[in-house]
């Protein structure tokens, strides 16, 4: 099967940006554009790894991340966000995400933290 | 907080925001800093002679350690070629207003968090970001800067210019910020 990506953020510029770094993979790309759609997608279609951006109108991702790890321990979640605050990326971490990514996105940098993670 | 401590976390925050505007437009970029204020009104001036009129304004205030509002400006005569260069990078960009200015916030969203963050990192802060928004009207965008510019005790007024692609666009960016402290 093929393990699908699910990138969250509410900017279509930066989710492009993101689709585009991870066009060699052989993977199912999903998109959602809130907080809230990330976590109806995660449930309804159970990616292997989300992308997932902090500053976000309505709900937060840090918010999205605690609903998501609620109901999926396994799922692999990327921060991929302009916060650079220590702080924050300690609090991202201690949340369950995996890997924190600075925007704008290095495509190989995404290429690869992604490729680590998919079984 | 200090000015001279400031300027130099100002210029290492203007620096990191001059190579993610390179990696975000595919374009050389060049950093200038420009004068502190540490008042509203000689800021206002410079403004006006320096970079007015202005085709669009990302504002993006900020709180927690530290109050303020980071601003990323555009000046009229290169906002064209932005939108040209964004094009070439993503076609559906131009599809309509939405998606170009869209791709506006996302670009002042990376350079003002960068930015901010790096002042906000290096005097060992933490502040909560509201969102980025996006004006475009020239009465709006002035009446933004006197709403969010109310006079402050111990405030700073710091600003850097990107000229990409040797000027073809220019960019500025502005972070007002005070302590709260009298």
């Amino acid at each position: 099967m093929i393990p699908k990506i699910l990138i969250v953020d509410d900017s279509s510029f930066a989710r492009s940006k993101i689709k585009k770094s991870l066009a060699s993979l052989d993977v199912e790309i999903l998109e959602a554009s809130s907080g809230e759609q990330a976590i109806q997608m995660a449930k309804e279609f159970e990616p292997e790894i989300i992308t997932l951006d902090l500053l976000m109108p309505e709900m937060t991702g840090q918010t999205a991340l605690a609903a998501i790890r609620a109901f999926n321990k396994d799922v692999k979640v990327i921060i991929v966000s302009a916060d650079i605050q220590v702080q924050t990326q300690a609090e991202l971490f201690n949340s369950g995400a995996v890997s924190f990514l600075n925007k704008p996105v290095i495509a190989e940098e995404l290429l690869n933290a992604v490729k680590a993670l998919l079984p | 907080m200090d000015l001279p401590e400031l300027m130099t976390y100002m210029k290492e925050a203007s620096s990191q925001a001059g190579l993610a505007l390179a990696e975000l437009l595919e374009q050389p970029v060049s950093v200038e800093i420009e004068p502190v204020y540490t008042d509203i009104k000689p800021w206002q001036e410079w403004v006006n002679s320096t970079i007015a009129p202005l085709s669009a304004v990302v504002s993006m205030p900020f709180d927690g350690s530290f109050t303020g509002i980071s601003y990323l400006l555009f000046p009229q005569k290169t906002f064209h070629s932005l939108s040209v260069m964004l094009g070439e990078l993503d076609p559906t960009v131009l599809d309509h207003q939405e998606s170009f200015q869209g791709a506006v916030v996302e670009i002042g969203n990376v350079l003002l968090n960068i930015c901010v963050g790096t002042l906000v990192n290096g005097l060992a802060g933490k502040v909560i970001y509201q969102q980025p928004e996006i004006l475009t009207i020239q009465e709006h965008i002035l009446n933004s800067f006197k709403l969010s510019n109310a006079s402050e005790n111990n405030q700073f007024l710091l600003s850097s210019s990107f000229s990409i692609n040797t000027g073809v666009v220019t960019a500025y960016i502005m972070v007002n910020m005070h302590n709260g402290i009298e």
